[in-house]
């Protein structure tokens, strides 16, 4: 028991914490890199049916709708409404989102694409 | 394993202090990432006793945590156990292997008992491990250190008692 107490901390103890605090550095910095404060995709419908996807889980979803499918991608902390069968094909236009509440919606087949997360920036700039 | 009366006690009384620092934890603050602050008597069994009493304290407080909170029969319990159990090795580990003290071995611990909750979470919310891991391994260095020093201070306090004698004086 002396020897605890003659010998604490440990050098090892100091290793490992500058270890850990330098790792949680790590992941911070390559987190803000990536994302500003968005974290979840969020996929609804017509039907009230609801999807949650992490922004950084690359897949592509297919989301039954009133007139088909809707195609909604997810790549590298954005996120797209990739195909829809709807006839203008606004949603495929309005092309990638990544801020926090930036949506895309296809209003003919009754599909929202939004991101959730922290509420940063600008809202819309109109002239 | 043989089990003698004084060992009995001694993890009766360790398991009892966990158990109640554990449910106050839970009254506290129901989410999963709680302090820990149970872990320092685990710490400070593997320093002072062995692997074994430690082990048999971590499945004491594994069941008992689950009675208490009403999630033995829940899948969240599978996580908890997984999550404890995977602590616990990271603290035998570093303690055993890396030779650190208290604090060098309850920071992994914590990182690690967080991860494997939100590796569970991940099954249910998918992308949720990437999203919140930064903040939740800043909480877990917080955390460990915390529970390292406490684990430290238990060693102050406890350091002129004499369990032996304290057994023997309960026998007569």
């Amino acid at each position: 028991m002396r020897k605890i107490f003659r010998k604490y901390p440990y050098p090892a103890d100091y290793i490992v914490i500058a270890l850990f605090i330098s790792l949680s550095v790590f992941f911070f910095a390559k987190k803000l890199k990536n994302t500003s404060m968005a974290f979840f995709a969020v996929v609804e419908t017509f039907s009230g049916e609801k999807q949650v996807i992490g922004l950084f889980n690359d897949t592509v979803l297919e989301v039954r709708g009133k007139i088909g499918i809707t195609k909604v991608e997810i790549h590298a902390g954005k996120a797209r409404i990739l195909s829809s069968p709807c006839r203008r094909k606004l949603c495929e236009r309005r092309g990638w989102i990544s801020a926090s509440w930036e949506s895309s919606a296809c209003l003919p087949n009754g599909v929202w694409l939004y991101i959730t997360g922290e509420k940063t920036g600008i809202d819309a700039v109109t002239f | 394993m043989k089990i003698g009366l004084r060992r009995i006690i001694e993890l009766s009384l360790f398991s009892t202090l966990i158990i109640a620092l554990h449910a106050i934890e839970s009254l506290i603050n129901p989410t999963f990432f709680r302090l820990g602050l149970g872990n320092a008597l685990i710490l400070y069994l593997l320093l002072k006793k062995d692997v074994s009493s430690a082990f048999l304290t971590v499945l004491l407080k594994i069941a008992a945590s689950g009675f208490i909170t009403g999630s033995i029969v829940s899948p969240v319990f599978l996580a908890i156990s997984a999550a404890s159990m995977s602590s616990f090795a990271v603290m035998v580990i570093f303690i055993k292997v890396f030779r650190t003290g208290p604090i060098g071995a309850s920071v992994p611990a914590s990182c690690a008992h967080n991860a494997i909750v939100l590796i569970s979470a991940e099954l249910v919310i998918k992308g949720i491990f990437s999203s919140l891991f930064p903040f939740i391994f800043v909480f877990s260095i917080f955390s460990g250190i915390l529970t390292g020093t406490a684990a430290y201070a238990i060693f102050i306090s406890l350091k002129n008692l004499d369990t032996k004698q304290d057994v023997y004086k309960i026998n007569l």
